[in-house]
């Protein structure tokens, strides 16, 4: 694991290295991007926000990274309270949002857990399967996640709306559950109204005419996809 | 010669009826686009029943089934397009239109009995009214007024009640004038032709102009809200501002009584005061958490946000603002509807946060494009239902602000938005295009 800070004032440099010895150190935002794109290891990132040469660094400086890397959990370290943390959770993920000013002991304590909580997240999660996908919404368009996707289906017959069942969330966008299989071979019709991301799949209720997904979820599918459907359970 | 023409006016008859018909349908409809294919099998059944009506041997049946199924007609097809959701309104502008594309023939025929003339140029003359029945009505369709009545009137059933009684009232009467006519015991009158008329175009214009009102009297109201909106935040920033004037007045005292210890060189004074700054410091100093506002350029949407933080707050709610870069929303500064839209949004961020503990709203305005309003929310909303007509959390509430999003969107290309439930948290993304792109 290789932990990289950005962090531009000399007394927290070291603050921060006496709790995560092991810190990569950068000053400058283009050193740290360098350095990021160079290594392959899994990595935990601490930004702070401001940067006394470039106006608005923390913000920017994650947009660059998520560019390239949407997995590493992404750790906020400001005296910037104000700012709201949701905010930054929603535009690139952050994992947590540390406040500086806290006192030492506050300080090394939520720092510790994030570090622990970035730690547990980067094992359980496979590289290999950080596929994005673009959704189509109306004329525009939304990232996702291919792996989280469990199944789409669509809201009513003449809406065109759509919603996304993800693991942890659920997203409605402006499109056809037609349109979704032309995406991802790994998105698959099993019903007029329903698609699956078959690497969730998990069995076939031939009784209820359901199949299964992790997570207990079930989805009904018509007869029409049924053999298709067993070929993919078997 | 005269044979021909006779045939040749009784082909085109139907045929410009219900072309007639569709574009007043159209028009009244405020300007829905229909599909072709949905146009024109519309016109070839009106036709038929256009055609089939007026064959008829009893003068009963000729007056009263092609009026009658052509409503049918227009209700089955605005129904199936699902322009407006009460079928009501439908119904009213199916019966207008057919009023009002029968009407010019209609007074060409009184002309006509009341001067004697020839049959050929009786022929001509049905001819001619229905050329100037379809230029008339394409004229109005011109006319790029949207009516935006059919929102108006599903919002006062009694006003819409009263119309379409008026208008089948109308209709039941004019379909016996026409048996009248037929049996010769009639042979029409000028004067109720005008006065006819005068009710049809009285039906149509009574709902704008009372929209209209409506709406001035709702921006006027609108307005009222956004001055106390911004009379208070601008009180609290003046107490935010005497706040820090307290905090500025007690940290000059402590930074001299620092500075006594340094000179006296006691370090467990310095200590003693230093400790005591941090403590104070975290308990005085002012929460900066207000808002963000000075980025929004765009002042319809600074002041309606306003308006909703001020809601918020009194409901305890922490309302944050983003908005790193100055934002404006060019290509929608004149579309009242896209501020109605934001509204609507902040307002079930508000309800919704305001049932949860967490207590919290965060609207988020990126590089001009991104409008995000992220908000907490507790129990697992089932996103496939939001949007529907009745679908409403509120207490005697018809559901109609997501539904209005939702037409608002489709209609615009140049807006999107998805709807997100992630970890209790409620967020809706509104994506922009600027004007010129």
């Amino acid at each position: 694991m290789n932990y990289y800070l950005l962090e531009d004032n000399l007394i927290q440099q070291d603050r921060i290295q006496s709790i995560l010895k092991s810190c990569h150190i950068f000053d400058q935002p283009a050193a740290l991007l360098a350095a990021l794109q160079a290594d392959t290891a899994p990595k935990i990132i601490l930004l702070d926000l401001e940067i006394r040469t470039v106006a608005n660094a923390g913000l920017n400086v994650a947009k660059m990274i998520r560019q390239f890397d949407i997995l590493s959990p992404i750790i906020i370290v400001t005296t910037h309270s104000e700012m709201a943390a949701m905010s930054y959770q929603y535009q690139i993920g952050a994992l947590d949002f540390i406040d500086k000013t806290q006192n030492e002991q506050q300080f090394k304590q939520r720092l510790t857990s994030a570090i622990a909580v970035a730690e547990q997240r980067i094992q359980t999660q496979d590289v290999a399967q950080a596929e994005m996908i673009s959704l189509p919404n109306g004329q525009k368009s939304e990232q996702i996640m291919l792996n989280d996707i469990r199944y789409v289906t669509c809201n009513d017959s003449k809406s065109h709306l759509i919603t996304v069942y993800c693991t942890h969330k659920s997203v409605q966008v402006r499109s056809t559950v037609k349109l979704l299989p032309t995406l991802h071979e790994d998105l698959i019709q099993i019903h007029a109204a329903y698609v699956i991301n078959k690497r969730h799949l998990v069995s076939v209720d031939t009784a209820a005419r359901t199949v299964q997904l992790t997570d207990q979820m079930r989805v009904p599918y018509s007869r029409k996809y049924f053999k298709m459907i067993r070929d993919l359970v078997s | 010669m005269f044979q021909f023409l006779n045939f040749f006016n009784a082909l085109t008859w139907p045929m410009f009826e219900s072309i007639v018909m569709l574009i007043w349908f159209r028009t009244l409809m405020g300007h829905h686009h229909f599909s072709r294919r949905i146009f024109l099998s519309a016109m070839c059944l009106l036709y038929v029943i256009n055609m089939v009506g007026n064959g008829f041997e009893s003068p009963l049946l000729r007056a009263s089934v092609a009026s009658t199924l052509s409503i049918f007609v227009l209700l089955l097809m605005g129904w199936q397009q699902n322009i407006v959701r009460s079928k009501r309104v439908i119904l009213l502008y199916a019966i207008v239109s057919s009023l009002l594309s029968y009407w010019v023939i209609n007074f060409e025929m009184t002309m006509t009995t009341l001067v004697n003339v020839p049959f050929v140029i009786k022929t001509s003359l049905d001819f001619l009214a229905n050329v100037v029945a379809m230029l008339a009505a394409l004229m109005v369709s011109r006319v790029k007024y949207s009516w935006l009545t059919e929102k108006f009137l599903e919002r006062h059933p009694t006003q819409l009640h009263t119309l379409l009684f008026g208008s089948l009232f109308l209709r039941v009467l004019n379909d016996g004038l026409a048996y009248l006519f037929a049996v010769n015991q009639f042979s029409g009158s000028i004067l109720w032709d005008f006065f006819l008329l005068v009710l049809i175009v009285g039906i149509i214009f009574v709902p704008v102009i009372s929209n209209q009102h409506e709406l001035l009297h709702d921006r006027i109201n609108a307005h009222d809200v956004e001055m106390t909106a911004t009379q208070n935040y601008a009180q609290q920033l003046e107490d935010k501002y005497s706040e820090y004037r307290f905090f500025r007045h007690d940290y000059q005292n402590i930074l001299a009584s620092l500075e006594y210890g340094i000179q006296s060189e006691n370090m467990s004074d310095i200590k003693h005061t230093y400790y005591s700054v941090i403590q104070k410091s975290q308990a005085l100093l002012p929460d900066a958490q207000l808002l963000n506002l000075k980025n929004i350029t765009d002042t319809t949407l600074r002041s309606t946000i306003l308006v909703k933080h001020q809601a918020a707050l009194e409901k305890l709610i922490t309302f944050n603002v983003d908005c790193q870069q100055p934002f404006t929303a060019s290509a929608f500064e004149e579309d009242l509807n896209f501020y109605r839209v934001i509204g609507i949004l902040l307002d079930n961020a508000v309800e919704a946060a305001e049932k949860t503990v967490e207590k919290t709203i965060t609207v988020l305005m990126i590089d001009c494009e991104e409008i995000v309003i992220i908000n907490s929310c507790t129990q697992d909303i089932d996103l496939t239902k939001i949007t529907n007509f009745e679908y409403t959390t509120k207490e005697n509430h018809s559901g109609f602000g997501l539904y209005f999003v939702k037409q608002y969107i489709k209609q615009h290309e140049n807006i999107e938005l998805a709807t997100m439930i992630e970890k209790n948290h409620f967020i809706q993304k509104l994506t922009l295009e600027a004007k010129n792109q």
